[in-house]
């Protein structure tokens, strides 16, 4: 039943999306050739469907007989319509391929289709699809639409593509993510091929496509609750429209493309720069054809139809968490959910994967590995795609290659490169087959040894180490002769720590779970150490119990000529890589301290919104800049009327201890530095901290520590439970369940 | 009309509208008041089996035996004329016991006063004498010298004269809670 469950639930998508795609062709009056509608009817439908469901996620109407039922309606008005007015004028097919092309192309795509089929029906345990691509839809399924996500930043992200996962996942659960996954890898090669054909390369198309298809780390997200491919697709959508525009003037060709380079956006925030290629190639193009209609019709059209899959997203990230473009650009769009400094960090982390270095990059990623993937050793052979560029269909391809390239250097994983890879792949594939008479046969056997080199067992001869690849196949699995439940015990360690959350923990209660990041097999709400604000605050509180230098107060008291003023900053005085921290702030005037009152009105010129735990009376709680520290980084207190103050009283972590901190007075309608004479104590780590910091991390609604043995300080939680006023109430796979008593 | 009109400033006033939207979202002032101040606690760590409480900071504290189940109360709660109890503490100094027992009227009017004696670790540190119905609550430092085992502290509260049955075994005192408590540190 599980089986026939994904299976269904994949076709559902698959025809729901190419119902809607034949609709929206249609009323466009386009024709497409039978070769051409197995993947551009597909992928015209693809975003109108993801609005679909986002429509529905909205407005919290997911159920399962309504997208059954608003499925079944599409397909039924596609059938109807398409019987009712058949059409006459489409375009005859090509010539078929002779028969060794086809031998050429049907064999390998075949063998690896059944293996891809065979992996993808398999358990869904990828990471980011268990993290968060098949975990949030699986909770948005549960709350039947979207909710308020503050502790998972990856919710902020475009979902498009899990838009049509939601569906499969409401049919089919969590295999059948990854089978609609799948779709978009069985079909992005009969796209390539159908651009190509037009394009008068059908040849080069073959083996790009193969190419692309084959490439090991292509086959592996394609078969997993990933989305580089199904993006991939999408551009690739995009594009072809973008050149049925261009070559053939068809105006109405800029509906499909506008709404396929807004839905890339959706679909990976790394392929929006489809959009600015769209943009860029209808405004040259126009202004080169010297149109009467002028430039900006076209480029309206496209740009609108475009906003409309782009912005909602937008509209959605405003809302939920005040940045249009979260987790992006916090710093240019502060909000509570996420620092500004974890995401430079990420950046930073993903522009060196695994320490590589950019000019290491075409090793690692064709053979090394250090990339999380492979594209296969034949890609070494890639410069030859710029032979391609002696043709018109080369220098298309290059200058639709670049823009969706040029992000991968915000991430250098392999699987990254997937986005460009079929421009690349048909590049290489013209180049190939444009050197003299040996270039065919050295197509063709690029393409052969490629299918070779990128079986997995294959791969141990020439890989050097570990692969992120397909490495787990099992046709007893994927029809589950074996038991799913049983497999996920066995072997995926994080299943059971799921489990145990399930069975222990209260809806409601967050769960910090440094260790464990699956969201997908159970239902509570768990932080890590850098997924949102509130994981990094819990992770930074948690430290505070374990390292002595940010359990240790640094105490320091800032003495100055007495001043009345209504308002005091605290300013950093020092530019440091690390955030400014302060736990608690006070004024007084000689030895009597000016009481907090409820006037008092508390901000900061980064991170406000947590400016309050300066002044909560706790000094395990603290305010941040939640960005690396300036010059002139500031702390605000508005005290409502004058006050005369001569000391700030400051406590902060030691670690702080390096960051100069300058007070400064509204004085005569600006402000005025404060002449100040500091005086630091160190106060070594209170012997009851580890209460202080349960008590903080319950502050924060976090009443469990679900914590690997190998994460780091937990063998203190083993060694000083008592003292943490922690109880363990669960161990599987290495994981500790504590309570926090 | 604008638009007929003046084609190129309504496209630009489109654009500040947008401009607006996105500045008003990122520069939008936020100043908080003062919160509510938090109270200092006073930590204490405890090995307790408490009638009323199920968390523990040792929770293999254990009943040996003599304390009769009571599925309303976490299996546990009328005392037989001995009772045994383990408490696996993780160091000698520091510790206060403390138990709660209460002297039940009925028991009392049949049997007569009773006398309770807690033993740590065989050696007799407080005996408590019950007159009448009602709680008491006991409460004393304990000397690091009678822990020779943390880990393995054992006490036995022994109570008499109890009320016999027809059938079953004697009823004594209900404990609600019985341990040892301490400063986190």
């Amino acid at each position: 039943l599980t089986v026939l469950r994904i299976l269904f639930a994949t076709f559902f998508v698959y025809w729901m999306c190419r119902a809607a795609g034949y609709l929206l062709l249609r009323v466009l009056s386009f024709t497409l050739r039978r070769s051409e509608r197995y993947f551009f009817e597909f992928l015209a439908g693809v975003p109108l469907v993801s609005s679909l469901v986002f429509l529905l996620a909205s407005t919290h109407l997911v159920y399962t007989r309504l997208l059954v039922t608003v499925g079944a309606a599409i397909m039924i008005c596609a059938v109807v319509l398409s019987r009712r007015a058949p059409e006459h004028n489409r375009p005859a097919e090509y010539p078929p391929l002779s028969l060794t092309w086809r031998i050429v192309f049907w064999l390998p795509y075949l063998v690896f289709a059944g293996l891809y089929i065979v992996t993808a029906m398999g358990p869904e345990i990828s990471p980011d699809g268990t993290g968060y691509h098949v975990g949030l839809i699986a909770r948005y399924y549960e709350h039947r639409g979207f909710y308020s996500v503050a502790t998972n930043q990856f919710a902020g992200l475009g979902e498009g593509i899990e838009m049509l996962f939601l569906i499969a996942f409401a049919l089919g659960r969590h295999s059948a993510t990854a089978t609609v996954h799948l779709l978009f890898l069985l079909t992005l090669p009969f796209g390539m091929m159908a651009w190509s054909r037009r394009a008068g390369v059908p040849k080069a198309g073959i083996i790009g496509a193969l190419l692309f298809y084959l490439a090991p780390v292509v086959g592996k997200d394609g078969t997993i609750a990933y989305i580089d491919v199904a993006t991939a697709a999408v551009v690739f959508a995009m594009f072809f429209f973008l050149e049925l525009w261009r070559n053939e003037q068809l105006e109405r060709a800029l509906v499909p493309a506008g709404i396929l380079a807004g839905f890339a956006y959706a679909c990976k925030i790394t392929a929006s720069t489809a959009i600015i290629y769209a943009f860029l190639c209808v405004a040259v193009v126009s202004i080169r054809r010297r149109e009467k209609i002028g430039v900006l019709r076209p480029v309206a059209l496209l740009v609108g139809f475009a906003s409309l899959m782009a912005v909602p997203w937008m509209l959605k990230d405003a809302i939920q968490f005040g940045n249009p473009f979260f987790p992006l650009f916090n710093h240019w769009f502060p909000n509570p959910y996420q620092y500004p400094m974890v995401e430079m960090e990420m950046r930073r982390l993903m522009m060196s994967v695994s320490g590589v270095t950019f000019s290491q990059i075409p090793y690692q990623a064709t053979i090394g590995g250090k990339l999380f993937g492979v594209l296969g050793p034949v890609f070494v052979l890639a410069p030859l795609a710029l032979l391609s560029l002696r043709t018109k269909a080369g220098r298309v391809l290059a200058l639709a290659f670049v823009p969706i390239f040029l992000p991968y250097f915000t991430n250098i994983g392999a699987r990254f490169l997937i986005p460009s890879l079929p421009f690349l792949a048909l590049a290489l594939g013209i180049g190939l087959l444009s050197i003299p008479r040996i270039g065919m046969a050295l197509a063709v056997t690029a393409v052969l040894a490629h299918a070779g080199l990128s079986w997995p067992e294959n791969m141990n001869a020439w890989s050097p180490g570990f692969q992120w690849r397909i490495d787990q196949t099992s046709w007893r699995l994927a029809l589950r002769l074996t038991s799913e439940k049983d497999f996920l015990e066995k072997f995926w360690p994080d299943y059971k720590p799921g489990l145990l959350l399930d069975q222990f923990v209260a809806p409601g209660e967050r769960v910090f779970s440094p260790g464990m990041g699956q969201m997908a097999y159970h239902h509570r709400e768990i932080l890590g150490t850098w997924d949102s604000a509130a994981a990094r605050r819990a992770f930074i509180t948690y430290l505070m119990a374990i390292e002595e230098h940010l359990g240790a107060t640094w105490n320091r008291e800032l003495r100055f000529p007495t001043v009345t003023t209504d308002r005091i900053r605290l300013v950093s005085d020092t530019k440091m890589d690390t955030d400014l921290r302060i736990s608690e702030v006070r004024f007084a005037l000689d030895s009597t301290e000016i009481p907090r009152r409820p006037a008092w009105r508390l901000t900061a010129s980064a991170n406000p919104f947590e400016v309050q735990y300066a002044f909560d009376n706790s000094s395990v709680s603290w305010w941040t800049s939640g960005a690396p520290v300036e010059k002139g980084t500031w702390l605000q207190t508005s005290f409502g009327t004058p006050s005369s103050v001569n000391r700030v009283l400051i406590a902060q972590s030691e670690d702080q201890r390096w960051i100069a901190l300058q007070p400064e007075a509204w004085v005569d309608g600006k402000w005025t530095s404060l002449r100040s004479r500091e005086t630091d104590v160190r106060e070594p780590p209170r012997a009851t901290l580890r209460m202080e910091v349960r008590d903080e991390l319950k502050r924060l609604n976090i009443h469990w520590i679900l914590m690997p043995d190998t994460f780091y300080g937990a063998d203190d939680l083993r060694a000083n439970a008592p003292y943490w006023g922690i109880t363990q109430m669960g161990e599987v796979n290495g994981f500790r369940l504590w309570r926090l008593n | 009309l604008l638009t007929r009109s003046f084609p190129q400033i309504a496209c630009r006033a489109r654009l500040c509208l947008a401009g607006l939207c996105l500045s008003t979202i990122a520069c939008r002032d936020v100043e908080y008041p003062v919160p509510a101040q938090l109270s200092t606690p006073k930590y204490r760590i405890d090995a307790v089996l408490d009638r009323d409480r199920a968390h523990s900071s040792f929770p293999e504290s254990s009943v040996i035996s003599g304390v009769q189940p009571d599925t309303q109360h976490y299996g546990w709660s009328w005392t037989n004329p001995r009772a045994i109890l383990q408490f696996p503490l993780n160091q000698a100094e520091g510790w206060d016991f403390t138990a709660r027992i209460t002297g039940i009227g009925d028991v009392l009017a049949k049997s007569g006063p009773q006398t309770v004696t807690f033993s740590i670790n065989g050696q007799t540190v407080k005996t408590a004498r019950l007159d009448r119905a009602g709680t008491v609550e006991i409460e004393f430092p304990v000397s690091a010298g009678l822990l020779t085992q943390p880990a393995k502290t054992d006490v036995v509260m022994a109570t008499q004269p109890c009320l016999a049955q027809a059938s079953g075994p004697p009823l004594c005192v209900v404990l609600q809670r019985i341990g040892f408590t301490r400063e986190s540190f």
